[in-house]
């Protein structure tokens, strides 16, 4: 069994090479890589980021069975996109109708759309999940630093991370009280988990309140000030200092700013990742 | 000087008609070890949240009278600056980690007061030895540590930063006999190489009755007793009145006394409850 890390939604075998990489060079690999389906309509060019990305959890080693999880989140994203498109894409003359439901038209035109923002945001999410699987809170905090941005700002993003592990445990905690009295939401028809949700829901705010009060209290009895700053001096960077830019991070955030440039270029040169270029937009029907 | 004065120091929370603590006048002394009993609900934790600044400052409520720490008037100083003279170790292990490893744990409050790099790394390991905890915890998350080693971790960081006064909030409530024993044995570590002045409020009162200097009983919200732990404990049929249950061995000889077979002191430790048995023994031998 390898020595695993923590990690802000599971953990990561102490060999895999993300950790050789220096926090900034992660951050900044988020912000780059997210930018990419923001900027490209192209589904297959999308398609091949999201390959490129199962990739990338191969070789840094994540469990893949943490995206097997989000399994029918993407499907139920897909039906909400595609219902959406279909509801409110609007009709055209134009238009290939493929199916009539009373005086709903499923159109081509808008399920193409559908098709395209999915991928989109399949991308996206799979950017999300890599980082959530690959970094800590301290990563977060470190590669913020890095970049010079104020201290409040760093610790806010890392304590706001964080708090989504600490709300996911504590909704496990009352799942498993509520079953323990004999509530399993999962075993009810979906009317009655919706109506049962507040069980869930009520308990989980009042926690989140709870536990706001004893981070504030905490916070304070540490000497924490937002400011980052005490009197007489300045909060010391003791972790980050334990970290050093190497030439392989410098390599690597070179690549990344040269593929966004060039992403930036090819796209409003030439147009190249815009949706009219895809297969897509060949495929005719009758 | 005393380090913790409260001058008839009362505190209502916003919303209650109650009064959590009044009329409590104390002083504490530069390293004295003070234990604070009472039953539930008596304000145990109020008064010691308003000796670190905690109340007034991150509660909505009345204050009467004044409490003063390290000279510093509680109600116009902000908590950062008091948390510099005192370390809170809250009884909720898991509600007062920031971080997510131990190293940074033990490491934020010292960040924060701007110690250079290497005092930091000197005082992580000074602390964490004190608390028991080994160097190679350093890198993981201190949630998935025993309930006994995340409370040491607790007190670890709280130790680091070096204050003059460290209050502990029930630092064993939460945790099984095993747990409860190893925080108790830090506490002794603490009493033995550490000359801070210690305020810990607790039920275990066997482990804390050797330790301490004074006793102090809290109930509904009121000092009824003040006094070094053998005074405090004469009378045993008093804080069983007031809803605090002394050691078994402390009972136990009460009640020889009260039948005349004993008339020394009530002991501390059970060694101590042995003697005084043996003694009532070879009394009742010789009648």
């Amino acid at each position: 069994m390898p020595k695993m890390r923590r990690s802000l939604l599971g953990y990561l075998p102490e060999e895999s090479p993300i950790f050789s990489l220096h926090p900034v060079t992660k951050v900044l690999f988020l912000l780059v890589v997210s930018a990419y389906p923001m900027l490209t309509q192209l589904p297959e060019a999308n398609l091949a980021g999201s390959l490129f990305m199962l990739a990338l959890f191969k070789a840094a080693k994540v469990d893949l069975s943490v995206i097997k999880g989000y399994k029918m989140a993407f499907v139920n994203l897909f039906f909400v996109i595609a219902i959406a498109y279909t509801f409110f894409g609007g009709y055209r003359p134009e238009y290939t109708v493929l199916l009539r439901l009373g005086p709903i038209r499923v159109c081509w035109e808008n399920l193409r759309w559908a098709i395209l923002v999915y991928l989109q945001l399949v991308l996206a999410i799979l950017v999300i999940i890599f980082f959530l699987s690959t970094m800590r809170e301290r990563d977060v905090v470190v590669g913020l630093r890095t970049l010079r941005l104020p201290f409040v700002v760093c610790y806010l993003a890392g304590l706001s991370l964080r708090s989504i592990g600490l709300s996911i445990i504590d909704f496990f905690t009352i799942r498993e009280a509520e079953k323990a009295r004999a509530l399993d939401l999962a075993e009810l028809p979906f009317s009655e988990k919706v109506k049962k949700f507040g069980l869930y829901i009520v308990p989980l705010v009042g926690l989140a309140i709870r536990r706001a009060e004893e981070v504030s209290n905490a916070l304070d009895s540490r000497a924490f000030r937002f400011s980052g700053l005490f009197k007489g001096g300045k909060r010391t960077d003791y972790i980050p200092k334990k970290y050093k830019i190497r030439g392989a991070d410098v390599a690597l955030i070179a690549i990344m700013f040269a593929f966004l440039a060039a992403i930036v270029f090819v796209n409003y040169q030439y147009g190249w990742l815009r949706a009219e270029n895809s297969l897509l937009y060949r495929v005719r029907f009758g | 000087m005393p380090v913790i004065r409260m001058e008839n120091f009362g505190w209502r929370y916003e919303g209650q008609e109650r009064w959590a603590l009044r009329g409590v006048n104390l002083s504490v002394e530069q390293g004295e070890f003070v234990a604070i009993v009472g039953p539930n609900d008596s304000g145990k934790s109020t008064l010691v949240m308003a000796m670190n600044g905690l109340i007034p400052n991150n509660y909505y409520g009345v204050i009467e009278g004044s409490v003063v720490v390290k000279g510093m008037d509680t109600r116009e100083h902000p908590v950062a600056d008091i948390a510099r003279h005192v370390g809170f170790v809250f009884s909720d292990p898991e509600s007062q980690f920031l971080s997510m490893t131990v190293e940074e744990e033990v490491v934020f409050g010292l960040e924060n007061i701007g110690l250079d790099v290497d005092e930091i790394r000197e005082r992580v390991e000074w602390s964490l030895g004190l608390a028991h905890i080994p160097m190679d915890y350093l890198e993981k998350p201190p949630y998935e540590l025993s309930g006994g080693q995340k409370q040491r971790v607790a007190i670890a960081s709280i130790l680091a930063m070096r204050p003059e006064i460290i209050i502990l909030d029930e630092p064993t409530s939460m945790l099984d006999p095993v747990g409860k024993t190893e925080v108790i044995e830090v506490l002794r570590e603490m009493r033995r190489s550490y000359n801070a002045t210690i305020i810990v409020v607790e039920h275990r009162m066997e482990d804390i009755a050797p330790l301490a200097d004074r006793f102090i009983l809290v109930h509904d919200g009121r000092v009824l007793r003040d006094a070094p732990p053998r005074e405090f404990f004469d009378d045993i049929d008093f804080l069983l009145e007031h809803g605090v249950f002394p050691p078994e061995p402390m009972v136990f000889v009460s009640e020889l006394r009260k039948m005349g077979l004993y008339d020394g002191p009530i002991p501390l430790t059970l060694e101590e409850a042995i003697s005084a048995s043996r003694e009532a023994l070879s009394g009742l031998r010789g009648r």
